[in-house]
This record gives structure tokens, C-alpha cells and sequence, in this order.
């Protein structure tokens, strides 16, 4: 962009930004655009037109007091940014240094898990037998070989035969959701979800915010919108009697088109839309009695990946305000 | 008239039988039959409830393993095991004791219904429960007194494993 050809003392001269620096800092200028995201390096910003993200559409709506010639504190510049060089303003990118919060993820295997805590902690499946009441296990299918043998021996006989009834839960299909939302781009995420965070020692709640009527900082993690899928799992109830079959199925029906998993991390919708139940009696085998059910389970994956660390955003504070009530001065011609 | 395998003949092939099974051999295993009166079905013609039992019977037989296999399936790691068992007919008649399909043999603290009773040994080919006497009590015209030849040697009961908290027959606590 600037040339030595210029000047008319034909001094060579450096330029002070590189090209395509210079051209992105004459198009937010003429634009007036906000900066790209903190965690995008310079080299990757994109300066093409693109879609606002949350924080930038909710940023505008903020009307800010003109009269006092502050500006949108939401859309805070780097006052010092002919000094420094950096061209904005870096109290938005905050450390997780110390930060204990764990990284906000939902994987396939968390999904899982709700499945098989719904089961053994809501559903807790039961039959009558022999006069008693019969927890069934619930194990997912075609487990390891020495762990089947060796560890599992509570639903076995002594002669290591598996006792009945059991469930078993296998997950056999993952569909991506197209129907609801996401995060548009995985190399550019749009969307966030915020997780405020509670106060710890760097952002505590004190006496003396309360008496300047100072609302704390509330500090959130930005978290990407997941990839909604659709998973699917076959199950297999497998018991002695067909009136031990009808009880399952009662109970697992009932619990059709709730939300499965621990209140205390994630739950998904899971649809059970049908039950087939079948009855054997073949030579030299022990009579079979058996339902299949499938699970059609509404979830969504946030993975643990480099590519999410790299560009989505992590962590915002909230505006801290300060409301002044009363002021008192010794000479009102101070004032003004 | 038969000539051979008279009740006198096969009177000694009792005796060396018994011997052979008790003194020699001595395998054993238990009968437990089902009483059919105290047990409940429901319309699926299964005893979901509780099952009722007689016996132990014990008897001393012939015991025919055949090797234990551990088929694999979704549900992990299985078992089963396939034994015949044959007795000496004699030792059930003196008893009173007809073994059946679906009764239960208590082998070595393991459990094993009867699919098959195999009653198809006769000494000298003959059975004498069919000497072929005419129905008003008259001899068989070509051989009489057959009944007093031949012997129904054996019971051979075909069984497979089955899981024994479902019998609910065994002393121990198999389900924790």
C-alpha cells in the first residue's frame, strides 16, 4: 500500500504494518467494524463481510450515554493502541490461568452414561422371582472377554452361566440433527451458550461493592453450540418367563419420551417408539424369551478437540457497574 | 418257545449291574421332580411364580459328559454344558420313581433339565412289558410266555445346563 516511490525524498522507508494489516485496518475504519475475535490470530482474520456474532449484535443494542463522550464501553478500543500496536483492547481476552473451571464438554460416552444412569437410577428395572424382588442388571452389550468371565460374576451362576433376566444396551448408529441448530462453522463458531461462573478469589463478593452499590462482575464461559445428533441403541431384555418380559416393558415404556441421564450433568430426550418380544423353545437349549427395543435418543457432542480451543471463545466478564447515589462538595462553584 | 434271555438269565446281568454301577463305578446323580399340583402357570404356561419340587432322588448311573463350552453372545461370555445320564431301569421300578422331560437332574451342585429319556436297551432285543398276548388274556399262539423273556435295561436322560437361580433350588445365595 505505501510505496517509497511517493515520497519525494527518496528515502527508503519501512512500512509500519504489513499489506493486508494496513488493508484491514482501512476497511474496519471506513466499515466501522467491530474486531475480528481476540482468539483469531491477525494472519487468519477474515475481512471479508460476514454474519455478526451474538456478542456483536447484542453489544448494539446497548445504547450508551453520549453526553458524557465515553463511547460503547461494549465496544471498548485500545486507547492505547498507537503506542502498543495492538488495535484492541485486550481486557477482552481474560486468562484462564488458575481457572479451575473444566472445559465444558459433552461426548459420546457422556451420552452413554445417561442412558445407563437413567436405567439403574429412575428406571431401576425388577421382576418378581422366586418369590422375591430381582434387580436386573443392565450391561452394555459384548463386553470384553476376561471382563464378561471374571468380573462380572454377580449376574452369574456358579457355573458361570448368565443368570436372567438382563438388559442389554448397545449403541449402534450416530445421526448428525440437521433439523435444529449449530454452530454454523467449526472454524469460525457463531453461536455460544453462557455458563455463568460463581464467585472465587479474583472475583469475589465484598461489603464494601455492597455499600457503593457496585454489581460484582459476573464472569461466564462462552461455550460453542454443540453438534446436535440423533443416536440410536439397540437394546435386548433377555429373562426366564414372559411374565418378567411384560414387566420391563412396562416400565421402560412409561419411561418413553422423557429426558434420560443424571440431573446433575446432562439429560437428552429419548424416544422408545416400539417393543417385538419373541419366545423359543428349541432343543437341548434353555427356553428363550426375549424383547428388543430401540432407543432413539436426541443429544448433542461439544468434543474436547484442539481445532474448539483454538477458535472459539472462552470466557467473558459482565459489565461491572457502579451507581452513584449522592455526591457532596465543599463549594458548589467547584461544581461543573 | 424263547430259549434265552429269561427273567432267571437276566436276574445275574441285574446283579453285575448293580455291582458295577454301585462298587465299581459308583457315579451318582439326583432326580428333583416337579409337583405338578403345587406349581402355577400363568396363560404363557410357565411357572413365573414359584416352583415346587420332590426329592432329591439319588441314583446310581452312568455319567456321560460331554465338554463345557463357553458360546459367546452380546451378552457376554456364556455357558452350558450337555451330560447323559444313564440309569439302571430296575433301580427307578423299585423306587417308583419315572423320570420325565423337564425333570431335573442334580449333578455335582449343578442343575440340568431332561430333553430326551432314551428307554430303547432291551436285553435280548426283547421287552417283556409286550409279549403280544391276545387282549382277552389268551397267549401269543407262536411264542407264549414272552413276558417272562428280555428286560428293559436302561433310562438314558439327555440334558442340558441350566442356570440355577431359576430353579431357586441351590443352598447358595447365587444372586448378590
Amino acid at each position: 500500500m505505501s510505496s517509497s516511490t511517493d515520497n519525494t525524498n527518496n528515502a527508503p522507508q519501512t512500512p509500519s504494518v504489513s499489506p493486508s494489516r494496513a488493508f484491514e485496518q482501512a476497511y474496519r475504519k471506513g466499515k466501522g467494524d467491530y474486531p475480528a475475535l481476540p482468539n483469531v490470530p491477525a494472519s487468519k482474520r477474515t475481512i471479508k463481510p460476514r454474519p455478526k456474532t451474538q456478542e456483536e449484535l447484542s453489544a448494539e443494542k446497548v445504547e450508551p450515554y453520549t453526553e458524557a463522550g465515553l463511547g460503547n464501553p461494549n465496544k471498548a478500543a485500545n486507547p492505547n493502541a498507537k503506542e502498543t500496536g495492538i488495535d484492541f483492547n485486550r481486557s477482552t481476552k481474560i486468562s484462564q490461568r488458575d481457572d479451575a473451571t473444566k472445559s465444558y464438554k459433552i461426548g459420546v460416552q457422556d451420552i452413554d452414561e445417561a442412558v445407563f444412569y437413567y436405567f439403574n437410577n429412575v428406571i431401576q428395572p425388577e421382576v418378581q422371582q422366586n418369590g422375591g424382588i430381582q434387580p436386573v442388571p443392565v450391561i452394555y452389550g459384548s463386553p470384553e472377554r476376561w471382563k464378561s468371565a471374571q468380573k462380572d460374576g454377580y449376574y452369574r451362576d456358579k457355573g458361570g452361566r448368565i443368570m436372567l433376566p438382563i438388559i442389554v444396551v448397545q449403541r449402534t448408529n450416530l445421526e448428525k440433527d440437521r433439523s435444529v441448530t449449530a454452530k454454523v462453522d467449526s472454524n469460525s463458531p457463531n453461536l455460544y451458550y453462557n455458563l455463568s461462573k460463581g464467585y472465587n478469589s479474583k472475583n469475589f463478593y465484598n461489603p464494601f461493592d455492597l455499600i457503593n452499590n457496585r454489581k460484582p462482575v459476573q464472569q461466564s464461559q462462552a461455550i460453542v453450540v454443540g453438534d446436535f445428533v440423533t443416536m440410536t441403541y439397540e437394546c435386548v431384555m433377555q429373562t426366564y418367563y414372559m411374565e418378567q418380559l411384560n414387566k420391563l416393558i412396562e416400565s421402560i415404556e412409561y419411561a418413553s419420551d422423557s429426558y434420560w441421564g443424571d440431573p446433575q450433568r446432562y439429560k437428552f430426550r429419548c424416544f422408545i417408539d416400539g417393543f417385538s418380544s419373541q419366545t423359543e423353545l428349541s432343543q437341548s437349549t434353555e427356553r428363550l424369551v426375549r424383547g428388543n427395543f430401540t432407543i432413539r435418543l436426541r443429544g448433542q457432542i461439544i468434543p474436547e478437540v484442539k481445532q474448539k480451543d483454538l477458535n472459539s471463545m472462552k470466557a467473558t466478564n459482565s459489565l461491572a457497574k457502579v451507581s452513584v447515589t449522592s455526591e457532596t462538595v465543599a463549594d458548589i462553584s467547584n461544581l461543573g | 418257545m424263547a430259549l434265552f434271555t429269561s427273567g432267571r438269565d437276566f436276574s445275574m446281568m441285574r446283579h453285575i449291574n448293580r455291582e458295577l454301577l454301585n462298587d465299581i463305578i459308583s457315579q451318582q446323580a439326583s432326580f428333583y421332580k416337579y409337583k405338578i399340583g403345587d406349581t402355577k402357570t400363568n396363560i404363557y404356561g410357565e411357572a413365573a411364580g414359584e416352583k415346587y419340587f420332590d426329592g432329591p432322588y439319588i441314583f446310581s448311573c452312568l455319567v456321560s459328559r460331554s465338554d463345557q463350552e463357553f458360546p459367546e453372545s452380546d451378552l457376554g461370555v456364556n455357558f452350558n454344558q450337555a451330560i447323559d445320564f444313564s440309569f439302571f431301569r430296575d433301580d427307578l421300578v423299585d423306587t417308583m420313581y419315572v423320570p420325565e422331560v423337564g425333570d431335573i437332574v442334580l449333578y455335582q451342585e449343578s442343575y440340568y433339565e431332561i430333553d430326551d429319556l432314551v428307554a430303547n436297551q432291551y436285553f435280548g432285543g426283547k421287552n417283556p412289558d409286550y409279549p403280544n398276548n391276545g387282549s382277552a388274556g389268551q397267549q401269543n399262539p407262536l411264542n407264549p410266555g414272552l413276558s417272562k423273556f428280555g428286560a428293559n435295561v436302561s433310562i438314558i436322560a439327555k440334558t442340558h445346563y441350566v442356570p440355577a437361580d431359576k430353579l431357586n433350588l441351590s443352598p447358595y445365595k447365587e444372586r448378590l
